[in-house]
């Protein structure tokens, strides 16, 4: 909304570079003066060179808990976003199934599943059967609904059109249903990664012996904080990764939108 | 075409569950441990809400989980929607800070959370700021988003009538971006109440989270189905008055 | 010898609710020839377009003693061998450049993909619209997707085409243009056009056989040859002559239905097709 894009967009694009360079330097300033001026005690508060010291080791230690945890958390993602999208075309079928259903499934999105994580630890244990069951029930729920709302970016006279153009039901899905509801369904994807990797870490932070959140929990509560921080920049650079990757999918398939 | 009403469809489909989940309780060896009958756990919460059960100090747990659910939410919707509008209002800043943003709620912030605890210690202080990260972003996003799709002719009819700026903001930006932000508060508050409890239930001192880890702790299972019961209700509860307000402001 | 043969055509909707039938089209006989231009005319609701689905094989009619026969064989279902389809908005598949929605009616017929991709070109030249081939809908204003929408159909290679008010949505200057290259491309592949309109100057210009809807329950209530010879010429006596004629017609059926919009008679419950 601001006349500085219409008059000089190179100036602009160099000016969004600055303050995003600026704001990353003071926070990196205020970080190391924290420590350095002895606002907060370093065994609290680690400062960003004892960090980036502590990063290689760290990650050596933290690799059979990454390797439990992503796979964990791929099972689990994979597990919730299938059943998601079965029980989403499902109840997508009849305007009756989905104001019938519809209402109870949000409901499930809307609860604070951390609430039941106590019940999960009495039925399934402490063990990676919780993890991945609390990480794909965290990625279900919002993966179902967004698929209802994918469901709706087909348009009927879309399915007329493959009618009168003579293709099956099954071609219709493949070749009219699919293609629309996939730029929606890919952002319900992001999101659903995002949450199937909150639960995880979760449970994870919780309870589990193995796993990033384990490690990450035993370095805080033996105070190795510059061993802690690093645990968490390296977690920090991975999921926002994953996320990159999920965000510029969702972009790329979703270009034809206007 | 079927002529039961859908919420009678609903109702049906619970009431079956409940029913299927009280029989099976009642003839199957399952331990008690495991899962407790839909009665025992409507009596439970009877009990517990009368303070006649053996949970310690619910009201007094509740409250300080109220507190936080509270505190949290009303910094989240003012420094979001602030923050919301700044990014919306000038195309400088909104740029600069979309990337550092969505890197932000890229961290996973629950892997922050011991280190909140280390600064700030045990207490509703950590409990709070959490859910504020958790519910913070899809605010700012929500408002932004908001902000940024008001038509840009609606403003320009307001300044060709001589409306100033401040009346422009209130009569035609902020009822336009109204419903958005309000979904976006709903949002907020879901993630906020679940940022709170995470915290409650990942470092244990009081709150609803204690008590639910007190009765998980002891193996008292019903105790433990009607406090989660109660705090579930309390999320929904929440959820269901700002739907409540986003259904009226849309009229 | 007809190649589109309706008769007794009738068809009715039935309310459970109020127990009400509503009768849409009521005994249509009609019939198409080979290169015929056959307009359909009437006020809103007189179930033109209902008719044209049910020529489609998209709606069933109420059945005997009615038939609807293309090439002599009863219509049971769309027959994309027989018969295209053009709709008013140009339902282009948003996903895919215009040479593949072009293709998206072929995909479902035995050609291999050099034969479809020659097709489409061969018509995509027939409209003009080459340079166009690589655009997503989204880049093409509403008279290029409806020349698409044209190309798409004209690609069947059937031998009807049928049309539902397919330049309602454009302007008035794009109406004239496509009409024209409507009936220059008619009159160059010799095909049976059926087309669906309420704008006298279009059923006059384009049609060469013209067939007047009563308002609901739909009649057939005259059918009119036109003989002027083209190209025609909006505004000149002789047209205006066949418009004041059409209008005659037309006039009495139309403030019936404005009338009966009116009075609420036409919110009825209409099932979704």
């Amino acid at each position: 909304m601001g006349p500085m894009s219409a008059i000089a967009p190179r100036t602009h694009s160099w000016a969004v570079l600055a303050i995003q360079v600026a704001f990353v330097a003071a926070i990196l300033a205020m970080w190391q003066f924290s420590v350095s001026l002895g606002w907060i005690d370093s065994l609290f508060l680690a400062a960003p060179l004892a960090t980036a010291r502590a990063l290689i080791p760290t990650t050596i230690l933290a690799e059979p808990h990454l390797a439990a945890t992503f796979s964990a958390f791929a099972v689990a993602l994979v597990t919730g976003v299938l059943a998601a999208l079965v029980v989403g075309l499902l109840v997508n079928t009849s305007r009756y199934t989905y104001t019938v259903f519809m209402p109870l499934l949000v409901l499930g999105v809307i609860i604070p599943k951390v609430t039941l994580l106590p019940l999960f630890v009495l039925w399934f244990g402490i063990e990676k059967a919780t993890i991945v069951v609390y990480g794909a029930l965290s990625a279900f729920f919002p993966m179902v609904v967004n698929v209802s709302a994918a469901g709706q970016e087909v348009k009927p006279a879309q399915i007329t059109l493959a009618r009168v153009m003579g293709y099956s039901k099954i071609q219709t899905y493949r070749k009219v249903i699919i293609p629309a509801m996939l730029p929606v369904l890919t952002s319900g994807l992001f999101y659903a990664c995002n949450a199937a990797l909150m639960g995880v870490f979760i449970v994870e932070l919780a309870l589990a012996r193995f796993g990033i959140g384990a490690f990450v929990r035993n370095l805080a509560t033996t105070f190795r904080t510059p061993e802690l921080y690093a645990a968490i920049i390296l977690t920090s650079l991975i999921t926002v990764i994953i996320n990159m990757l999920l965000w510029s999918l969702a972009r790329r398939l979703g270009r034809w939108r206007a | 075409m079927p002529r039961i009403s859908p919420a009678v469809a609903r109702a049906a489909i619970v009431l079956c569950i409940l029913a299927v989940w009280e029989i099976t309780t009642h003839l199957s060896s399952a331990s008690r441990i495991l899962i407790a009958p839909p009665s025992e756990i409507f009596w439970q919460v009877v009990n517990i809400l009368a303070t006649t059960s053996n949970v310690p100090k619910f009201y007094p747990n509740a409250w300080i989980t109220i507190q936080e659910f509270i505190g949290a939410f009303v910094i989240t919707a003012a420094l979001g929607v602030a923050l919301g509008f700044l990014f919306a209002s000038s195309k400088l800043i909104g740029d600069a800070f979309e990337p550092i943003l969505l890197v932000l709620y890229a961290i996973p912030k629950v892997i922050l959370y011991p280190l909140f605890v280390l600064m700030l210690g045990i207490g509703m202080v950590p409990k709070i700021i959490f859910g504020i990260t958790v519910g913070i972003f899809v605010v700012i996003f929500n408002t932004s988003a908001a902000v940024r799709q008001i038509d840009p002719d609606y403003v320009k009819l307001a300044y060709s009538l001589g409306y100033g700026r401040l009346m422009t903001f209130f009569k035609i930006i902020l009822p336009a971006a109204a419903p958005t932000i309000l979904a976006g508060l709903r949002l907020g508050f879901g993630y906020t109440v679940i940022g709170v409890m995470a915290a409650e239930l990942l470092v244990v001192t009081d709150g609803l989270g204690s008590l639910i880890d007190w009765a998980s702790f002891n193996y008292y299972t019903p105790q433990l189905y009607g406090l989660i019961f109660i705090t579930l209700t309390i999320g929904v509860a929440g959820n269901s008055l700002f739907s409540v307000l986003e259904r009226r402001w849309v009229r | 010898m007809a190649i589109i043969e309706a008769t007794s055509i009738r068809k009715s909707f039935f309310d459970a609710a109020t127990g009400r039938e509503t009768v849409i089209l009521d005994n249509i006989s009609i019939s198409a020839t080979e290169n015929d231009f056959l307009i359909l005319l009437g006020p809103s609701g007189s179930g033109k377009s209902t008719f044209l689905n049910i020529i489609a094989g998209l709606t069933p009619h109420n059945g005997a003693p009615g038939q609807v026969r293309v090439h002599g064989q009863p219509v049971l279902g769309p027959n994309p061998k027989l018969i295209a389809y053009m709709f008013q908005d140009s339902v282009l598949l948003p996903w895919r450049t215009v040479i593949k929605n072009i293709e998206f009616g072929l995909e479902a017929q035995p050609l291999s993909k050099e034969q479809r991709r020659k097709r489409a070109l061969k018509y995509l030249d027939m409209v003009g619209l080459r340079d166009f081939a690589d655009y997503y809908p989204r880049q093409l204003s509403g008279g290029m997707a409806q020349r698409v929408a044209l190309c798409r159909a004209l690609a069947l290679e059937t031998d009807i085409i049928l049309m539902d008010e397919p330049f309602g949505a454009l302007d008035e200057q794009s109406r004239i243009i496509l009409g024209d290259e409507l009936v220059q491309i008619w009159r160059k592949i010799r095909r049976t056009f059926v087309f669906v309109t309420h704008s006298l100057t279009e059923a006059v210009y384009l049609g060469e056989r013209i067939a007047v809807f009563t308002a609901r329950p739909g009649k057939i209530k005259t059918e009119i040859k036109n003989d002027l010879c083209r190209p025609r010429a909006i505004g000149s006596p002789e047209f205006n002559r066949m418009v004041d004629t059409l209008w005659a017609h037309l006039k009495e059926e139309s403030i019936t239905a404005l009338n009966r919009e009116k009075a609420g008679e036409d919110r009825i419950a209409l099932p979704k097709e």
